[in-house]
């Protein structure tokens, strides 16, 4: 891998010699899971991640550290809606209001159902969804811009376990600095609004304007579902690749034994049928169809990997049990190290998947 | 020798006039010196002025150092009848001033002559300088000897008879040798050549090699001359039969001896190849007519000039790089940063339309071939009325044709292409044509480990082509061209977990154009005209995973008329009109443009991340900008001329909008060597690319338009110096920004600016040239710029740096020519480091796992270390008689300095480090010319 990175660092005249990204060492958020009227939470079953005005959305962090997941309920975390125009970039809306306090930010309405179309939120944009726990539910209400732009940006502020707090996080960010806290945790998410034809249905029944966007065919206006991840394997190899524990099954957190040296090679599955057909506008009228596709990233807090994406629906890596490189780190800490793996559709589907092993010399 | 007598009368030795391969010299004649009676110098022509001849004008004649005296025999003078009358000898003055080859031509008595030349041999001189460079020349000598007056009353001359009838000449001898002198290694004949002939008894047959060319230890007793005709004929008369050494003499051509046997019975036949001397310009020069409206302040590359420059590996274009205002590109990249102005807003013209793409890969090498370039010219602002929509500076390119002088070409090979050219006569025309093509896709897959982490199925590739065909027809030029170029690369990305990657998950680019020209070029008394329309596809081809792919296809149809009518001497008048006609297809997929995508200007763009949810645009446009100019040059006096001129340009189909762009340029001609230059104009650019798409920009962007004033004074010293200062100011608006404000949309729904014309812009700053033509052995510049480049991206912010600010650049040039075809150069450069943006931490975009960095100030994080770099190049050229081999060794980055070109950031942006710029780099060519 390294010399692949070199490689491709002399093509492209990149440097070597910063941390990897792959190696957690610190917390962070890698992912958000977004899901419409969610009925269970186990991220194994698919859920829909688009959304429409009346609905509510249930948004889950995948915060990370060191020594392991952080439970979302034991943070002090901010997520803040707004609206996104048509062709607006992410993290281009809240911005547009910094200087801003967490104070001045009006919270967001939470109407559901019909009342969501009555009462569109004008001068609502961008409104604090809730603060309190990491994963939190947001009614998404209707406007002319969410008709228009069918995404809505997500921003996610939080003070990392035992840092900063979530005030001070938020208060640099929101007044437009670049110099902010190392360890507070920062994030912004894309939810998509649609269905297409649902939403445009939906809005020209509310008295709205229809989208400028012609409606995308049919076979491809599907909601963007959350993939599923519906098997994970692991076999235990020794360092001459002699398997020494078959492989198995393994749920997400389990906590596995393993000794120093020794390699786990994870094989997992997500169904192909996961991934939805979508259509790209061409700006003039006509669609480019086209196809969600897994990318996955492997993480790690101790240890080395043998790759760090895939990019199928069966995928595996090797998880090689011995001191990073560059980093002096003889042992994982706590005699325990975590793996992380998350997996996406290209859209905004993601699903997540973890093991922790303990570490016997 | 005989005894010399003390006799009172001295004849001091003075240069009558000075023939040069049989030419007069045109330069100075050397003076004659006081004299006494007996000895008055007297020219070789009637007149006694120098004779005219077709010298070449930068030919310096030797100037003599001493005086010689010859001392009239004192047994002479006390005979009855003592001899007088005019001595008449040839010589040549060697490159170290020393005289040789003493030949008297027209004797008087032997004693005398011993006397003559024994005194011509003392003669020391400064020798002769061709371009700078010592070059021998002949010389010849009429010296009127005449005995010291007797003491008594000299009689009364009865005055001489009048000839009534001119006497018949005296028979010609005949031929004994004839033949061709040639230059080697290309076949051309070299006319005007002096062909000498003198004793050689005793010496070895053969070509005569430097080191055996020694001075006889006595003075030849005859010699023998001609001159070459312009087919390079000569024929020498007269020679006597045995070995005779033939010694060939021309300006810009090494010293060539040969020993030849002259047999009794019949005419020697001989041709004989001269070589070219380094400090010639190895191209016969096939130029075109310079620009009659040109100020003569243009900063000018020759094709040549480009060729030997250290660190460019002889490639035209990187070759201006190195001129003042130019700033350096990331990397050493191919781009023209000009005063400060971002690339896009400076245009390139080959043969008066511009090119789509400068280099390959954009800045491997130039995509058309150096070789058929007459010569570069570079306005780094206030350019011509002829030129628009551009911002910055043009860079005018000027093809030349093929030689008619015979079929030429080479083959030439670098590390990276090899390429091939022809060019010869075809009737009374010519034709000339090259092709190029890498071979990195040969190597690169073979040198790259398996485990590389990614596949090239195509691995990248270039090659371009030209060909022109030139005819006489009428009082003018017809001119056929046709160019293009073609580079492509696709590499699949693989990871060591997937042995089957998926060909999305890779990055592939083609580029290309084909552009065919035609040009007639005709003068009619005082007028000149000039038609010539050019048809141009050209196509970007870019997919990176499968997030972005960009195609883009355009046709353009330019066609250039224009007429200029000479007022007077220093009085012209140029109008002409010009019009591009643009189809662009455009079929892009990519996401919203965020803050990493910058505009075609650079500075920020558009606020926000890379979205996961691509948008796509199938744009089909037809552009139209019609445009006329004009240009008077208008010499006020002898020393002031104005080039008033403007151009009228409408941006059709586009913003519709009409741009007027007046433009004033003044040269003051202070004294002989001195020019003064000031320059004031408007310049206007219609905005493109994403700019201007429905989908990603704006397409109600208007015209940028920039006000250029500039002041310079150029000094010219001797020997090919000069030294050139020049200030000039741009401040540009209307410049097309990235804007983070949504509006209302009309429909109670909000919509993104995303670009607006509210971008303010400034550059200023100083320039210097310190500049030894390329003619002598020793050239070269100092190039000195320091300046300072600002945007300001939204009303009420305050102007911050500009992407391609460097506060200093310097960059000096050195090249010297040694003997024996050798040729070593260096490059020195010394400038700023580009402005950082700080970045310090980022947030996650948890769509796509990415980054997206915090940022400060676009530009206000300070700046890159100081570039400093040490180029080198070292030529060497074979020249045999009928082909030329070169070869060149170019190492950039002799000391492997570790310059800082990027900022490179960990995944979180919370660390950083610099990337630094290209290491040491030796590249070895070879070329093959005939």
């Amino acid at each position: 891998m390294r010399r692949s990175v070199f490689a491709l660092g002399l093509l492209l005249g990149c440097a070597e010699g910063l941390p990897d990204p792959s190696l957690v060492v610190e917390h962070r958020v890698l992912a958000s899971r977004l899901e419409v009227d969610a009925t269970d939470a186990d991220p194994s079953v698919a859920s829909r991640a688009e959304v429409l005005p009346g609905e509510s959305l249930s948004i889950t962090p995948f915060v990370v550290g060191p020594t392991g997941v952080v439970d979302p309920s034991t943070l002090d975390a901010v997520w803040i809606a707004c609206e996104l125009a048509p062709g607006q970039a992410p993290f281009a809306c809240l911005p547009a209001s910094f200087p801003i306090t967490l104070e001045d930010l009006p919270a967001c309405a939470t109407a559901t159902g019909e009342a969501a179309w009555a009462n569109p939120t004008v001068g609502r944009s961008p409104c604090l969804i809730g603060r309190g726990g990491g994963s939190t539910t947001h009614a998404v209400v209707a406007s002319q811009t969410v008709v228009d732009g069918a995404a809505l940006e997500l921003t996610f502020i939080a003070g990392a376990p035992d840092g900063t707090p979530t005030d001070d996080c938020g208060s640099e960010l929101l007044a437009g600095e670049y110099d902010v806290p190392d360890d507070c945790l920062y994030g912004v998410q894309v939810a998509p609004v649609g269905p297409a034809a649902a939403l445009a249905t939906a809005a020209e029944a509310h008295g709205f304007t229809a989208p400028l966007q012609p409606l995308a065919p049919a076979n491809t206006d599907v909601p963007d579902t959350n993939p599923t991840i519906v098997s994970v394997r692991v076999t235990v190899l020794d360092d001459a690749a002699e398997v020494v524990v078959p492989a198995r099954e393994v749920g997400p957190g389990e906590t596995l034994d393993a000794r120093m040296g020794q390699v786990l090679r994870i094989d997992t599955r997500s169904p192909v049928g996961d991934l939805q057909p979508f259509a790209i506008p061409a700006g003039d009228g006509s669609w480019t169809e086209s196809s969600e596709r897994y990318r996955g990233a492997w993480l790690s807090t101790w240890g080395r990997l043998l790759s760090t994406v895939s990019n199928d629906p069966e995928s595996y890596d090797e998880w090689e049990l011995v001191p990073p490189e560059d980093v002096d780190a003889p042992r994982p800490p706590g005699g325990v190290a975590h793996l992380y793996y998350v997996v996406r559709d290209g859209r905004a589907g993601v699903a997540w998947w973890w093991i922790s092993v303990r570490v016997a010399e | 020798m005989s005894t010399r007598s003390n006799a009172p009368v001295e004849i001091v030795v003075a240069l009558c006039v000075a023939l040069w391969s049989g030419r007069a010299a045109a330069g100075e004649a050397p003076a004659p010196e006081p004299a006494g009676p007996q000895a008055e110098p007297s020219g070789s022509d009637d007149t006694g002025a120098p004779v005219a001849g077709a010298v070449p004008e930068d030919l310096v004649p030797p100037r003599r150092r001493n005086e010689v005296v010859i001392t009239y025999p004192e047994v002479l003078a006390a005979t009855e009848d003592p001899p007088r009358g005019t001595i008449v000898i040839e010589y040549v003055v060697t490159t170290d001033g020393t005289v040789a080859e003493i030949t008297v031509v027209e004797s008087v008595h032997p004693d005398l002559d011993a006397e003559a030349v024994a005194a011509i041999a003392d003669l020391r001189f400064d020798p002769a300088t061709w371009q700078g460079q010592a070059v021998e020349v002949v010389q010849t000598l009429s010296i009127e000897v005449a005995p010291p007056p007797k003491v008594e009353p000299a009689p009364v001359a009865e005055p001489a008879p009048i000839a009534e009838t001119t006497p018949p000449e005296p028979p010609r001898p005949p031929v004994r040798m004839r033949g061709r002198l040639f230059e080697a290694g290309q076949r051309t004949p070299i006319p005007d050549a002096t062909i000498i002939a003198v004793p050689a008894e005793g010496e070895r047959l053969g070509r005569v090699p430097y080191r055996r060319r020694k001075p006889p230890a006595t003075p030849a007793t005859w010699s023998v001359q001609a001159v070459t005709g312009s087919d390079g004929a000569f024929e020498l008369r007269g020679l006597p039969t045995g070995r005779v050494r033939v010694i060939v003499l021309s300006p810009g051509y090494e010293r060539f001896e040969s020993v030849l046997d002259v047999p009794a019975d019949r005419v020697v036949e001989v041709d004989h190849y001269a070589t070219r001397m380094n400090t010639n310009p190895y191209r016969t020069e096939v130029g075109v007519e310079s620009d009659p409206l040109a100020t003569g302040t243009e900063r000018t590359v020759t094709a040549e000039e480009s060729s030997k420059m250290p660190g460019t590996q002889g490639d035209a274009l990187k070759s201006l790089q190195n001129l003042p205002g130019f700033a350096r590109p990331f990397f050493g990249a191919g781009q023209l940063i000009i005063r400060g102005a971002a690339p896009g807003d400076s245009a390139t013209f080959l043969a008066h339309h511009e090119l789509p793409m400068l280099f390959h890969f954009g800045g491997i090498t130039s995509v058309f071939n150096a070789d058929l370039v007459d010569r570069m010219e570079v306005e780094a602002g206030n350019f011509d009325a002829r030129y628009g929509d551009a911002l910055g500076g043009i860079v005018d390119v000027t093809p030349r044709r093929g030689r008619r002088d015979g079929f030429h070409g080479y083959v030439d090979a670098d590390i990276f292409d090899a390429s091939a050219m022809m060019e010869g006569p075809v009737g009374k025309g010519s034709v000339a044509a090259s092709v190029r093509r890498s071979y990195i896709d040969a190597i690169l897959p073979a040198v790259l480990p398996d485990d590389a982490g990614f596949d090239l199925t195509v691995a990248p590739r270039y090659w371009d082509y030209q060909a022109s065909f030139d005819y006489p027809v009428g009082n003018g030029e017809l001119t056929a061209r046709v160019l293009g170029s073609d580079d492509r690369a696709r590499l699949v990305l693989r990871d060591a977990n997937d042995p089957d990657p998926d060909a999305r998950a890779g990055v592939e680019s083609a580029t290309w154009f084909h552009r065919a020209d035609l040009a007639y070029e005709t003068r009619r008394n005082r007028w000149s005209f000039l038609l010539t329309p050019s048809y141009r596809r050209d196509s970007q081809t870019l997919r990176i995973l499968d997030r972005y792919d960009v195609g883009i296809v355009n046709d353009r149809i330019s066609l250039r008329a224009e007429t200029t009518r000479e007022l007077g001497k220093r009085s012209a008048l140029r109008m002409g009109t010009e019009a591009v006609l643009d189809w662009q297809r455009l079929d892009v997929t990519a996401p919203p443009l965020g803050v990493e995508n910058t505009s075609a200007r650079g500075g920020r763009g558009p606020a926000g991340g890379a979205s996961t949810y691509v948008q796509g645009t199938r744009d089909h446009r037809f552009l139209a900008r019609p445009a006329v100019y004009a240009t008077l040059k208008w010499g006020i006096v002898d020393v002031l001329t104005l080039y008033p001129g403007a151009r009228v340009t409408v941006y059709a189909r586009s913003s519709n909008a009409v741009a007027f762009e007046p433009r004033l340029r003044a040269v003051l001609d202070a004294t002989d060597t001195t020019t003064v230059t000031g320059a004031v104009g408007w310049f206007a650019q219609q905005p493109a690319g994403p700019e201007t798409d429905p989908v990603f920009g704006n397409p109600n962007l208007r015209p940028e338009h920039a006000l250029h004033s500039s002041l310079g004074v150029q000094q010219r010293f001797g020997v090919g110096w000069s030294v050139e200062v020049t200030g000039f100011h741009k401040y540009l608006y209307d410049l097309a920004a990235a804007s983070p404000e949504v509006v209302d949309d009309g429909r109670g729904g909000l919509r993104p600016v995303r670009f607006d014309n509210a971008g303010r812009g400034r550059a200023y700053g100083g320039e210097l040239l310190l500049r030894k033509d390329f003619g002598g052995k020793l050239y070269g510049w100092l190039a000195y710029t320091v300046s300072r480049s600002e945007i300001r991206q939204r009303p009420g912010e305050d102007y911050g740096l500009f992407d391609f600010d460097q506060t200093h650049i310097l960059t000096a040039i050195v090249g010297y020519r040694l003997p024996r075809n050798w040729q070593v150069g260096a490059r020195f450069r010394l400038l700023s480091g580009t402005p950082i943006t700080p970045r310090r931490n980022s947030i996650t975009q948890l769509y796509d796992g990415a980054q997206l960095a915090l940022e400060g100030d676009w530009n206000s994080g300070g700046r890159q270390a100081p570039f400093h770099q040490l180029d080198l190049r070292v030529d060497k050229t074979w020249t045999f008689r009928l082909v030329r081999l070169g070869a060149y060794l170019d190492v950039q980055n002799l000391y492997n300095a570790k310059n800082p070109e990027l900022t490179t950031y960990s995944w979180n942006y919370q660390e950083s480090q610099p990337v630094s710029s290209l290491p040491i780099i030796p590249s070895l060519g070879l070329k093959l010319e005939w």
